[in-house]
């Protein structure tokens, strides 16, 4: 446990690098989601056009 | 009275077409970021943190400019009448939505260091904040009316309205005292940054332009199936 601490002691993470990875990754999480919700939507969509096409007459 | 929406523009054609568009799109945006991160160089204030720059001014690019787009499809509806209008303006009303919240917490994001807070009431900080409620609450609007010519013209009155605050978000920075900078454009930025900021500047445009487009799809065959679902209603009253 001690070794392993020595280990890490002289590594310091840029804070700035945190900053930077919190906004780029935030950026694709909302971009990604929010495909992910227009794509879910249009094939919703089209499952509903779909099911009143069949409707019998 | 609307003139109904065709289903032409959702046809196969017109999906490989997204399809191929959205691909593109994917491919440049990632091309676009890993350059900005690579070419450029850490600024000699904030250091590596200068590369949000490269989100964050894109996206609030894009919040001025799908609120613009939701302005040009409701004064053609209010004109026209016409049901397309109305839809891609629905569309463009929630992509600038999404684009506004995303400037905001990608902001708070920058802000904090450099800043020292996550959040101020600064002008420019609050007139995007203002916008983004309008388009929350202009989204409401089509989500609480049911009567389909009512809610596309209380709607595109509202997203007119809401528009005229896009000028205000842009000129906030030279109105009033503001610790935010003004506005960042390829003239106002040192030429280290200017190549990464165009590539993602058109990256985010092209984002948008997909989304706007394919979300008035969604909205266009959710449409049809309605349309198909009170034909077929009505066909079998007829019958009866």
């Amino acid at each position: 446990m001690r070794a392993r601490r020595r280990h890490w002691e002289g590594f310091r993470v840029n804070e700035n690098w945190l900053f930077v990875g919190a906004a780029f990754g935030l950026t694709w999480v909302v971009l990604v989601g929010y495909f992910v919700r227009v794509h879910g939507a249009v094939r919703r969509a089209q499952a509903l056009l779909d099911a009143a096409a069949v409707v019998p007459r | 009275m609307t003139h109904a929406v065709s289903l032409s523009a959702a046809s196969a054609t017109g999906t490989a077409r997204r399809s191929w568009f959205g691909w593109f799109t994917l491919v440049f945006l990632v091309f676009s970021q890993v350059t900005a991160i690579l070419i450029s160089p850490p600024d000699r204030d904030m250091g590596d943190l200068q590369k949000i720059m490269y989100v964050h001014v894109p996206a609030a690019w894009m919040t001025m400019l799908a609120p613009l787009a939701l302005l040009a499809f409701g004064v053609r509806y209010l004109f026209t009448h016409r049901e397309e209008d109305d839809l891609l303006a629905a569309a463009s009303g929630e992509v600038a939505l999404v684009f506004a919240g995303l400037t905001l917490a990608l902001g708070m994001i920058w802000g904090r260091p450099t800043w020292g807070v996550w959040w101020t009431w600064d002008p420019r900080l609050t007139s995007t904040l203002v916008l983004f409620l309008i388009l929350a609450g202009y989204l409401s609007i089509r989500a609480l009316i049911d009567d389909r010519d009512q809610r596309a013209q209380w709607s595109a009155a509202v997203g007119v309205l809401g528009a005229i605050n896009v000028p205000i978000v842009y000129m906030s920075v030279r109105w009033w005292r503001t610790i935010h900078q003004i506005q960042s454009s390829p003239a106002t930025v040192d030429p280290a940054y200017v190549i990464g900021l165009r590539l993602n500047a058109f990256a985010f445009l092209f984002v948008m332009i997909y989304f706007i487009r394919r979300r008035r799809d969604a909205f266009v065959l959710e449409r049809a199936a309605e349309h198909a679902g009170e034909a077929a209603a009505l066909g079998g009253l007829s019958r009866e």
